[in-house]
């Protein structure tokens, strides 16, 4: 990873989910968002994708997406994605489909490093959704 | 009272190149250029290796020392990462480069980068587009050619 190039982010967005379609490898990003509710706050996220596009990457990586709550950039989670990127002449892709926990209400950032290399971010913000009028019963997601 | 649980990768991928459409004659699972039946799981498998680090073993991500490599400008490439040193300053982060004396300010550490980026890139088309450097702008040039080149 020392010597490898430094890789450009050409895109890097936070969705539903990212899906590869089989024979073209065309990507759909099925449902672009930044903001999240919810009624309660820890609260979980439980299906969240984020999809990345680089440019000039070539060799071994090893990407870090950290986490990190705005408020005190306190960091959340980190996860680590291993990749060989063989042709550095043609952009590359990950995509990363997953589900979150969230601490509290406030701003957060998905931050990619290649290695210690920070590249981007993406912001998210987490807000605290109205209660429904009634009083009906609620209960927060759950990652699986 | 709900509590947050850690994080779940459901599927990690390294995407292949992906074409706009498949030219008939390419195989019959492909009905002549229209697409067979997609997979049928939620999620497809992961085909890279994915560690998800616990919180007690977290990096601190506001560090002292950052190697910026997003520059963010579709005509210029990094030839390596420029380290930046962080500190907090009256509530602000500044990112400096002090090979240049070049920073950066935000209310975290993104937006600080951000910040430097910005006034990196400026700073580079700037020199670019001017002949005659005076020494000390020159040397600033000199630098910037050994972390940034055009494409």
């Amino acid at each position: 990873m020392p010597n490898e190039p430094v890789p450009s982010v050409v895109a890097m967005l936070v969705c539903d989910q990212v899906i590869s379609e089989q024979g073209t490898n065309k990507k759909s990003l099925i449902g672009v968002f930044d903001n999240f509710y919810s009624l309660v706050f820890p609260a979980a996220l439980p299906r969240i994708a984020v999809y990345v596009k680089l440019a000039d990457a070539q060799g071994d990586y090893l990407f870090k997406l950290r986490f990190v709550n705005l408020r005190d950039e306190s960091l959340v989670f980190e996860i680590s994605i291993q990749a060989k990127i063989l042709d550095s002449g043609e952009h590359s892709e990950l995509a990363l489909n997953f589900g979150v926990p969230v601490p509290e209400e406030g701003k957060y950032e998905f931050q990619l490093y290649a290695g210690e290399e920070y590249l981007h971010r993406v912001t998210l913000n987490a807000k605290r959704a109205p209660l429904p009028q009634g009083g009906m019963q609620w209960q927060p997601p759950k990652l699986p | 009272m709900a509590t947050a649980e850690a994080p779940l990768v459901h599927s990690a991928q390294q995407l292949e190149s992906g074409t706009a459409y498949i030219p008939a004659g390419q195989g019959t699972q492909y009905f002549g250029g229209l697409l067979g039946p997609q997979h049928g799981g939620p999620f497809p498998l992961s085909n890279v290796p994915v560690m998800i680090l616990p919180s007690d073993q977290l990096p601190n991500p506001r560090p002292s020392l950052v190697l910026f490599a997003g520059l963010r400008d579709p005509k210029l490439r990094m030839k390596q990462a420029i380290p930046l040193d962080v500190t907090v300053e009256e509530g602000h982060v500044i990112v400096n480069w002090a090979a240049i004396d070049e920073f950066g300010s935000g209310d975290a550490l993104s937006t600080a980068i951000n910040d430097f980026a910005y006034a990196l890139r400026a700073l580079y088309w700037y020199l670019a587009g001017v002949e005659e450097l005076g020494p000390d702008l020159a040397n600033i040039k000199l630098t910037l050619s050994q972390y940034i080149e055009a494409r």
